[in-house]
């Protein structure tokens, strides 16, 4: 059941109305079902998978509080710890290999096999990528290392630790949320709150503009050029380009946005998952502002238990490739994925390693702090996430070399005319496209100093309703959905 | 002192209560632009019009799918019994939306007799991915109700009930077809209507596709026919609504080229015959009667417009005889009888098959004809006076004023042909029809109860033909054929003077 789909304005109604009516008792319980059942409607059979993952690591929470009440020495007592966190990782990270890289990684044997000359005949396993995997075992894996590390107590519940590693809005493409945020809240009696419902509802409204207004009707465009490159050049492919970086941006941001609002209603508080990343003026602060709940998982599940800052540059350095390549990986079983990682370990690499350069001897090209430098900054900052998107977004690595090559041919005439309504957009289209970015971004620059949602709840109430009313209709009116099924949220894939 | 604290519940109340408002506002809004984005058609147009009747104004009312639109008239049924009828039909209609449809009409009729067109007792079912437009179509006009919830529950997956409750949904794309939503203001605007009941009349048309139609048409069999458990269902409610609110029902079955001259068609009429009689209900097959009704196989070429649908001369032919039947088994009031004014204005403003017996309105439409003839079709059937007027683009009315002391019931035992042959330039006449020699607007008359001795008639024809040949008019009856009125080298205008 994707968000943007009919049964959802069915399904998350009923489920609100009837939690809010349910004794504290039976919340959890309610929430658990639905939540089953959500994600039951893309396969059934995916439920076993997430049972699975969802016992492991309740057992491993629960040995490793045992360990500690056991009369044994701290030796003992650590190796034992390290022991249950083992077993919990490997059969998870076994599942989620088996499921997503077990074809990628035997195909890539072959190839290399072959080109050295050997022959292998490699079998490929006809199973379907069970949706959010990638989402609800890093999860699931956060509970056991928060236990492990002693940050928060196992959970003895069941029922409340199934719901943690199950909650519907974000299960399939988060945000990651962590134990000690989120489990708490499930022993919480939850209240009907008209001012959360208020806040979550817009945050959902905003998530589905994103989605449904801005990166279904992009997609046209991307899909268009990136499903057959060759047949493109210089300038349409540098408008795919940018038009992926703000595709992939409000497909994801809107997931989470809708996600969290959703979190909201219900009473349940989520990590932010995005930080308007485009204005960014480093990589450094772009992984700050992007997929937050991603990056801050594996700088403090992957990044620090390498080492993190300590040791020399080099050492540091490799850590940040690690953690970029496994990021990479973590997207998709696709060398396009790693290529990506590795453009943005690489970024940071060369960012720090300039950035002490400067500030060793002094070079100040302009000042600093200035407006025209941050413009500058951000800009710079853009093109290089945009580029690396070149290889998230292509299908294959020859695909991307082709648009690398083929970026700067200039054809400037091909954005003038009717030329640029045959990439899948029509004027109309087009039109609704360019002034939705415009708009995404006017809301981003005024997020810098004031909370929008704050200000529509301070205003007069017809204006208030007026605001809700109007982008509801502008959702539903100027929407991209309806012809084809509703487009899934890229994120699923992984 | 204290101040007492004001409980909580009242303040959830308020809010609740704003909420509800909200909500209702903006369903109101949403379902205003479904509106305005949704392309207006037929179907719609027969709720809309139904809706405006007067409340228990009709006498009978006809349920079913595109056969009964093309099939009954109720102007012609109202002409011969003197009532008011309507037609409140879909395309492709099933028997779930017939029986939801009778619901909701009758919370706003009472009629006494209700007429099933059993082209929708097919046993099939629309609850599938297939068919969503006709299901959308035949659901837009109905006003939202709990009967609305029930038709789509009982007709669309539940993942498309949200869908086809909120047409904006589905049509939010058109926001891009500005003249579509100038079209649908302009029509809002513009206020109310002819009388229109509900009937769409269709001309013959023998074009080489209709004649390969005719020739190819599939011969089904129906040896092993059987009503579907969901037909069966429903036509047991309707049973049940028939004795709760004192109606009769007849099921219906329009006529259909290839079901006549079909060899199996029998065993299908048997069982519907055994099915319907089963309930106590009654059941006319126009495929059975079609002979004595003069709706013979060779006759297709005016009886049906494709191989399918009745044309408009095969649709007055059958709701004259299903008019007849009304008044012979006495199932409707005596009507109006020309005693009532304003039945007789509603009448009045009837195009065609109708032969009037007051002296000719004035009109304020174009007159692209006009001439004194003094024509006789048969010795006692004069023609004194004939007029073609324009009624908007492409519509014409002919107008035949007849000579005093006219023999109606000679009239009555003919009917009129109407030929137009288009002068064969590129420009006048589509590629499709270069092949065959004329426009066919075969009607048959019925004739208004008579107060004066003035006749008139006028038969409306619909053609995109603009410069025509000529134009042949004349009365025929089985083996015989009277003396042709012809009219040449007509020039109908094609914009709006």
């Amino acid at each position: 059941m994707l968000f943007n789909s009919e049964q959802f304005l069915i399904f998350f109604p009923t489920v609100t109305l009837l939690f809010f009516l349910l004794p504290k008792k039976l919340q959890w319980l309610w929430l658990l079902l639905v939540s089953y059942y959500f994600y039951m409607s893309w396969n059934p059979s995916y439920a076993i998978l997430i049972l699975i993952s969802t016992v492991i690591t309740y057992l491993s929470g629960v040995y490793l509080g045992k360990v500690d009440s056991l009369p044994l020495s701290d030796e003992v007592k650590k190796r034992r710890k390290k022991l249950y966190v083992s077993i919990s990782f490997s059969s998870n990270l076994l599942i989620l290999f088996f499921f997503k890289y077990f074809n990628f990684f035997n195909e890539s044997f072959v190839e290399v096999a072959q080109l050295l000359g050997i022959e292998v005949h490699g079998s490929r396993f006809n199973v379907l990528l069970p949706v959010g995997i990638s989402f609800y075992t890093f999860q699931a894996l956060s509970y056991t290392m928060d236990v492990f590390r002693g940050k928060i107590l196992p959970e003895k519940h069941f029922g409340r630790y199934a719901l943690f590693v199950s909650f519907f809005p974000q299960l399939v493409a988060g945000p990651i949320e962590r134990s000690t945020n989120l489990l708490p809240q499930f022993r919480q009696h939850k209240k009907f709150d008209h001012n959360r419902i208020r806040e979550g509802l817009l945050l959902m409204m905003w998530g589905f503009f994103q989605k449904v207004v801005i990166a279904d009707r992009l997609a046209v465009l991307v899909d268009t050029v990136y499903n057959d490159p060759e047949s493109f050049k210089g300038v349409q492919l540098g408008l795919a380009t940018v038009f992926f970086a703000f595709q992939i941006l409000c497909d994801f941001s809107g997931y989470s946005d809708i996600a969290i609002g959703a979190s909201k209603v219900l009473g349940f508080d989520l990590m932010k998952n995005f930080e308007r990343p485009y204005f960014s003026k480093s990589i450094k602060e772009f992984w700050r502002r992007w997929h937050i709940s991603l990056s801050t998982w594996f700088r403090d599940y992957l990044y620090f238990p390498l080492g993190g800052n300590r040791g020399s540059k080099l050492y540091v350095y490799r850590n940040l490739m690690i953690v970029f390549l496994v990021s990479g990986l973590w997207h998709g079983a696709n060398w396009t994925f790693v290529v990506w990682g590795a453009l943005h370990g690489s970024y940071l690499v060369i960012e720090d390693y300039m950035n002490g350069i400067w500030i060793k001897y002094r070079f100040t090209i302009m000042n600093n702090k200035g407006f025209s430098s941050k413009i500058l900054k951000v800009a710079l900052n853009f093109m290089l996430v945009t580029f690396a998107w070149i290889f998230f977004r292509s299908n294959t690595l020859s695909d991307s070399f082709y648009i690398v090559k083929n970026l700067l041919v200039n054809n400037f005439s091909k954005l003038f005319g009717n030329e640029l309504y045959t990439m899948g957009l029509d004027k109309q289209d087009f039109s609704i496209a360019v002034i939705s970015v415009l708009f995404l971004l006017l809301i981003h620059g005024l997020q810098r100093k004031t909370s929008l949602s704050k200000w529509v709840f301070n205003q007069w109430m017809p204006i208030r309703w007026s605001i809700y009313i109007g982008m509801a209709l502008i959702i539903l009116i100027f929407g991209y959905y309806g012809e084809q099924k509703e487009a899934q949220f890229i994120y699923f894939q992984f | 002192m204290e101040s007492r604290k004001r409980p909580s519940l009242y303040i959830f109340s308020f809010k609740a209560l704003g909420g509800c408002l909200f909500l209702f506002l903006f369903t109101l809004l949403v379902n205003r632009f479904g509106v305005l984005l949704n392309e207006y058609d037929d179907v719609q147009q027969r709720w809309e019009y139904f809706y405006n009747l007067p409340e228990n104004s009709l006498e009978v009312l006809i349920l079913g799918n595109s056969h009964a639109y093309s099939t009954y008239s109720p102007d012609v049924i109202d002409a011969v019994c003197g009532i008011d009828s309507y037609l409140l039909a879909g395309n492709s209609q099933k028997m779930e939306q017939t029986y939801y449809n009778l619901k909701e009409a009758l919370k706003y009729q009472s009629p006494r007799v209700v007429v099933i067109q059993a082209t929708v007792l097919s046993g099939d079912s629309w609850k599938t991915e297939t068919g969503d437009y006709r299901v959308y179509s035949n659901l837009m006009g109905m006003k939202f109700s709990w009967n609305k919830l029930k038709a789509i529950s009982a007709q669309r997956p539940s993942e498309d009930y949200v869908g086809t409750l909120f047409p904006l949904l589905r049509n939010h794309n058109n926001w891009k077809r500005t003249e579509l939503i100038g079209e649908n203001l302009a029509r809002e605007e513009s206020g109310k209507k002819d009388d229109y009941r509900g009937f769409s009349p269709r001309v013959s048309e023998m074009t080489p596709k209709v004649m390969r139609q005719f020739d190819n048409a599939k011969k089904t069999d129906y040896s092993s026919f059987e009503l579907g458990r969901l037909d069966l269902h429903y036509m047991g409610e309707i049973k049940k609504l028939s004795l709760k609110k004192g109606f009769k029902v007849i099921y219906a079955m329009s006529p259909k080229y290839p079901d006549i001259i079909n060899p199996t068609y029998l065993s299908k009429h048997k069982v519907l015959e055994k099915e319907i009689s089963n309930l106590g209900h009654e059941y006319i097959d126009y495929n059975m009667l079609a002979d004595s009704i003069g709706l013979l196989p060779r006759s297709f070429e005016n009886g049906f417009i494709e191989y399918q649908h009745t044309s408009y001369y095969g649709a007055v032919q059958v709701s004259k005889h299903l008019a007849q039947h009304l008044k012979d088994k006495n199932l409707i009031h005596k009507g109006h009888e020309g005693k009532d004014k304003e039945w007789i204005a509603r009448m009045g403003t009837k195009p065609e098959y109708i032969i009037f017996n007051e002296s000719r309105p004035k009109t304020s439409k174009t007159t692209l004809y006009s001439s004194e003839v003094d024509f006789k079709f048969l010795d006692s059937i004069v023609v004194d006076k004939l007029d073609i007027i324009k009624k908007q683009n492409g519509v014409y009315e002919v107008i035949l004023q007849f000579k005093k002391n006219l023999d109606v019931e000679k009239l009555m035992q003919h009917k009129f042909y109407v030929h137009l042959y288009p002068d064969k330039k590129d420009t006048n006449i589509r590629d499709d029809r270069k092949e065959f020699g004329y426009e066919n607007f075969d009607f048959i008359p019925v004739v208004l109860p008579r107060t004066r001795q003035n006749y008139y008639i006028i038969r409306e024809i619909e053609t995109e033909i603009v410069d025509v040949a000529k134009i042949d008019f004349g009365l025929f009856k089985s083996g015989s054929r009277s003396e042709r009125l012809t009219l040449e080298n007509i020039k109908l205008t094609k914009e709006t003077d």
